[in-house]
C-alpha cells in the first residue's frame, strides 16, 4: 500500500519512495528513508496525508502520498 | 551567491561569481560575517530580527527574484557584524532558486575560506529545531561537511520540553563537535552566548571537530566521540564542499543515507529511543498542534474555517481599511492642502508652483499615506497566518485548487485578496517559498478585478444595461477569473514552461502564539519599505500626469493654468492622439482615451476624468447623473458606429485587463524588478487591446 489508502491514525513503516533518484532524494531529504523510519498517519483531506515523522508533520497531495509506499507497523512485507 | 571582501572594507553581496557587470550591494566589513542557515520555520528569521533590530534591509539576488534580509549585528564589544538571512532550505541540493541562493552562498563562503584561511572571518550559524533534531540535523552536517566553520543555535527547546524530548546542549555540543547556544528568540535569549561562541570558533575554526562521516563516508553505524574537547585544535575537516553540489541525484542519495545514518547516531547518543524522537512514541504523545490538526486538516471543519480566514483576510483589506483610506485622504485635500496652499498664497508663489505642489506634489505623497493603513493591515495578516503556524495548512488545503493555475496552495491567499486591491496581493506573495512561484503569482494578480474597477463597472453597466447591470458586474467577475486562469495557462506554456509543479510535500510547523511584540516592528520595517522604494515611483508618475495637464498647446494659456479645458492642455492633446487606437474597439474617443490615462494613475479616476473631460461634477458613487449618461451615450454611439452597449462591454474589458494602478506598478517593480514589471504592463495593455477588439469586432458580426 501507499500513503495515500493507508488507514488514519495508524502507524507505518516507510518501505520505498517511488520516482527519479531526484524525487527519491528529495523525499529523503526531509526523512523519508526506506526502512528506517516509522510514521504516524495523523488525519486526511481526500487522499491527502498527514504524517507525523518524529516530532514533524509533513502533508502530502495525493500525487506525492501515492510513491511512497508503506506496510503496516508490525506487519510483514507482502 | 557571493560574500566576497572587496578590499576596501566592504563586502558584496551578488549571485554567481562576483566580477565586471555582476549587479551587488556593499555592506559596511568590520571583520565577521555571518550567514544564517536553517529549515524553513525553525526561528532563523526571529533570531536575525533579534540580532539586527531594525538594522536590516531587503537585498534582491542579482539575476533572480530572490531577495534576502541583511543586517548589522553591533556586538557588545561594539564591533559591527554583517548577518545574511538566507532562505530556508531543507538541504544543500537545492529545488528551488530560493534554495539555491542557500545553497550557492554556503558554497561561495567555503571557496572564500579555502582560499583566504583563518583570515576568512566567515561563519555560519544553523539553526537547529529541537523539536525535529533529526531532519534538521541533515542540514547541518551539509554545511559542516561544506568547510564553512559552524556554531549551532538550538531553537524550540521549549516546546521540546513541554513534549517531554529536551535536548541537552552540551551533550549535543559533543555529538556535533561544535558548539550549541540554546536560544529564544521570541524571548530576547541567546544572543550574548551566541556572540561568545561565535568568537570562540572564529578565533579557533580548527577546534571544530571533524564528523565521523569525514574519514568513513559509507559507514553508517559510525561512532560519535562523546568525549572530545571542541576546542581541542585538531586538523581542519577536508573542504568536501566541493562535492555536495557536484555529484549526481543516486551518489546523493546514497550520501543522504550515510548521512542519515550519522544522524541516527547522533539521536542515539543524546536521546535514547524511549524518550522519543521516532513515530512510535510520537504517536503515543498528540501535542496540542497533533489536535488542532485533527480538527482544522477534516473537510468538515477545515474548509469553513479556511473560508472564514479569507474572507476576514479580505474583509480587512478592503472593508475595515476603506474608512481608513477616506479619512487620510481628506487630511491630505483637506488641512493639509489648505495650510500649504495658505502659505504659498502668502509667499505670493505663482499659480503654476501652486498647482504643482497641490496638485503634483502633494497628491502624490497623499496616494503613498493613504495606501500605509492598508499595507499595515495586510502586513499584519500575513506575520499573523505564518507566524501561527496555519499559512501552511492554508496551502494543504488549496492545492487541488491552484493546481488548475500550476501554483502552489499558498498562491491562493495572494490572488483572493487581489479582488479586493491588486497592492497588498502582490505583497503577500511573500508567503509562497518558491520565487518562480512567486513571480507567476506577481503576474497574474493585476488581472484580479479590484474594488476600484467595481467603479467602472457600475457606471457603465447602469448606462448601457439598465436592468441588467447586476448581471453584467456578475459577468465582468468571471472574465476576470477567465482571464487568470488563460494568462496562467499562456505563462506556463511560455516563459514559464521550466517550471515544474511537484505534487505538494510540505512540512507543517507546530501551531504557536504570534509574536505580538515582534508584531509592530516587523510591520513598521515592512511599511517604510513600501514607502519608500514604491513612492519614488508614485511620486514621479503624478507629477509626470500633473505636468501633462499643466502644459498648454493652444496658445491661449499659461503654464499651471488651473481653469485651462483638460482639452487645452498636453494631456488633452495626448489623449488625442491616442483614441485613434481605440477605434477598432469601438471607443476612439478622446474622452475615453484620457480616463484611461488617469486609470493608469488610480482606475477610480477613470469616472471621474470622464465628467471632467465633460466639464461637469463627478458623479455622485453608485450614481449614473442623466447629463454624464446621455454624454457617454453620444460618444459611445458616436465612436462605435452604432454599438454603444457593445463598445461599453469592450471598454469595460479593457479597463479589467490593462495596467494595474502605479501604485500595483510600483509593487510590482520593487518585488520583481523594473524590467520584469515593465513586460508586465506592456504585455497587458496589449492583451487588453486584443480582447476588446476582439469583442467588438466579433460582436458587431452577431449584432
Amino acid at each position: 500500500m501507499n500513503l495515500s489508502n493507508c488507514p488514519l491514525d495508524s502507524t507505518v513503516t516507510v518501505l520505498y519512495v517511488e520516482g527519479t533518484p531526484a524525487q527519491q532524494l528529495r523525499y529523503a531529504e526531509m526523512g523519508l528513508l526506506p526502512g528506517s523510519t516509522a510514521a504516524a498517519i495523523l488525519s486526511g483531506f481526500g487522499r491527502r496525508r498527514v504524517i507525523k515523522l518524529g516530532a514533524e508533520r509533513i502533508a502530502f497531495a495525493p500525487e506525492a502520498a501515492s510513491k511512497v509506499h508503506v506496510q503496516l507497523a508490525g506487519s510483514a512485507r507482502r | 551567491m557571493t560574500c566576497h571582501d572587496t578590499g576596501d572594507g566592504s563586502v558584496q553581496v551578488g549571485a554567481g561569481a562576483a566580477g565586471a557587470g555582476a549587479a551587488t550591494a556593499t555592506l559596511p566589513l568590520t571583520g565577521r560575517q555571518i550567514i544564517l542557515v536553517g529549515r524553513p520555520n525553525v526561528g532563523k528569521s526571529t533570531l536575525f530580527n533579534l540580532l539586527t533590530g531594525s538594522h536590516q534591509k531587503t537585498m534582491n539576488v542579482p539575476r533572480t527574484t530572490v531577495s534576502v534580509e541583511v543586517g548589522t549585528w553591533a556586538l557588545a564589544t561594539g564591533e559591527r557584524v554583517s548577518i545574511t538571512d538566507l532562505p530556508g532550505t531543507y538541504s544543500l541540493n537545492p529545488t528551488s532558486p530560493d534554495e539555491e541562493v542557500t545553497a550557492h552562498a554556503v558554497d561561495d563562503c567555503a571557496r572564500e575560506i579555502a582560499a583566504a584561511g583563518a583570515d576568512s572571518h566567515r561563519l555560519a550559524v544553523v539553526v537547529l529545531d529541537a523539536t525535529a533534531l533529526g531532519s534538521s540535523l541533515y542540514l547541518y552536517a551539509q554545511t559542516r561537511l561544506s568547510g564553512v566553520p559552524v556554531v549551532v543555535a538550538l531553537s524550540m527547546n521549549d516546546m521540546a520540553a513541554a513534549s517531554g524530548t529536551s535536548v541537552d546542549p552540551e551533550r549535543l555540543a559533543r555529538a556535533l563537535g561544535a558548539p550549541v547556544v540554546p536560544i529564544n528568540p521570541r524571548l530576547g535569549r541567546g544572543a550574548a552566548e551566541l556572540e561568545a561562541a561565535l568568537d570562540r570558533v572564529d578565533r579557533a575554526p580548527s577546534g571544530l571537530i571533524p564528523l565521523p562521516i569525514f574519514d568513513d563516508p559509507a559507514a553508517t553505524s559510525s561512532t560519535v566521540n562523546p568525549g572530545a574537547d571542541p576546542a581541542a585544535g585538531v586538523s581542519p575537516p577536508e573542504a568536501s564542499h566541493s562535492g555536495v553540489s557536484r555529484l549526481e541525484a543516486d551518489e546523493e542519495l546514497e550520501r543522504a543515507h550515510r548521512l542519515f545514518g550519522w544522524v541516527r547516531e547522533v539521536l542515539e547518543h543524546i536521546q535514547p529511543a524511549d524518550e522519543g524522537q521516532d513515530g512510535s512514541s510520537a504517536k503515543g504523545r498528540a501535542t496540542p498542534s497533533d489536535r488542532l490538526d485533527r480538527f482544522l486538516l477534516r473537510p468538515l471543519y477545515g474548509i469553513p474555517v479556511f473560508l472564514a480566514v479569507l474572507w476576514a483576510t479580505f474583509q480587512l483589506t478592503t472593508t475595515i481599511s476603506g474608512p481608513i483610506q477616506d479619512w487620510l485622504e481628506g487630511l491630505v485635500t483637506g488641512p493639509l492642502t489648505s495650510g500649504v496652499s495658505g502659505l504659498l498664497e502668502l509667499a505670493s508663489a505663482p499659480r503654476w508652483l501652486m498647482s504643482l505642489t497641490v496638485d503634483g506634489l502633494i497628491a502624490g505623497v497623499g496616494t503613498v499615506v493613504s495606501f500605509l493603513p492598508l499595507m499595515a493591515i495586510i502586513f499584519t495578516m500575513i506575520f499573523l497566518l505564518e507566524d501561527s503556524g496555519y499559512l501552511a495548512r492554508v496551502a494543504v488545503m488549496a492545492d487541488r485548487a491552484m493546481q488548475s493555475l500550476g501554483l502552489d496552495g499558498r498562491a491562493v491567499l495572494p490572488l483572493v485578496i487581489g479582488f479586493g486591491c491588486n497592492i497588498p496581493a502582490l505583497t503577500a506573495t511573500k508567503t509562497i517559498p518558491d520565487a518562480r512561484q512567486r513571480l507567476l503569482t506577481g503576474l497574474l494578480i493585476p488581472y484580479s478585478s479590484c474594488t476600484a474597477r467595481l467603479v467602472i463597472y457600475l457606471l457603465l453597466a447602469s448606462v448601457f444595461f439598465p436592468g441588467h447591470a447586476g448581471t453584467v458586474v456578475f459577468a465582468m467577475y468571471i472574465v476576470s477569473a477567465l482571464v487568470i486562469l488563460g494568462v496562467a495557462y499562456a505563462l506556463r506554456k511560455t516563459a514559464f514552461h521550466s517550471l515544474v509543479r511537484e505534487p505538494l510535500v510540505i512540512v507543517l510547523p507546530a501551531y504557536q502564539t504570534p509574536r505580538f511584540g515582534s508584531l509592530g516592528r516587523a510591520v513598521a520595517l515592512r511599511c517604510s519599505g513600501f514607502a519608500r522604494r514604491a513612492g519614488v515611483v508614485i511620486l514621479a508618475l503624478s507629477m509626470g500626469v500633473w505636468t501633462l495637464m499643466a502644459i498648454p498647446v493652444d496658445g491661449e494659456h499659461a503654464i499651471g493654468d488651473m481653469d485651462m479645458p483638460v482639452q487645452s492642455s498636453l494631456f488633452g492633446a495626448a489623449s488625442s492622439a491616442i483614441a485613434p487606437i481605440f477605434e477598432p474597439a469601438g471607443f476612439g474617443d478622446w474622452h475615453i482615451s484620457a480616463s484611461l490615462i488617469t486609470g493608469f494613475v488610480a482606475k477610480e479616476a477613470v469616472v471621474g476624468t470622464l465628467a471632467t473631460t465633460y466639464g461637469m461634477d463627478e458623479p455622485a458613487e453608485g450614481a449614473a447623473p442623466r447629463d454624464l449618461s446621455e454624454q457617454l451615450h453620444a460618444t459611445f454611439d458616436a465612436s462605435s458606429g452604432g454599438y454603444p452597449a457593445l463598445a461599453a462591454a469592450a471598454f469595460m474589458v479593457f479597463c479589467l485587463v490593462y495596467t494595474p494602478c502605479m501604485v500595483t506598478v510600483a509593487e510590482q517593480k520593487r518585488l520583481f524588478g523594473a524590467k520584469i514589471t515593465a513586460g508586465s504592463v506592456g504585455g497587458s495593455i496589449l492583451l487588453a487591446w486584443l480582447l476588446a477588439v476582439g469583442i467588438f469586432q466579433i460582436g458587431r458580426l452577431f449584432l
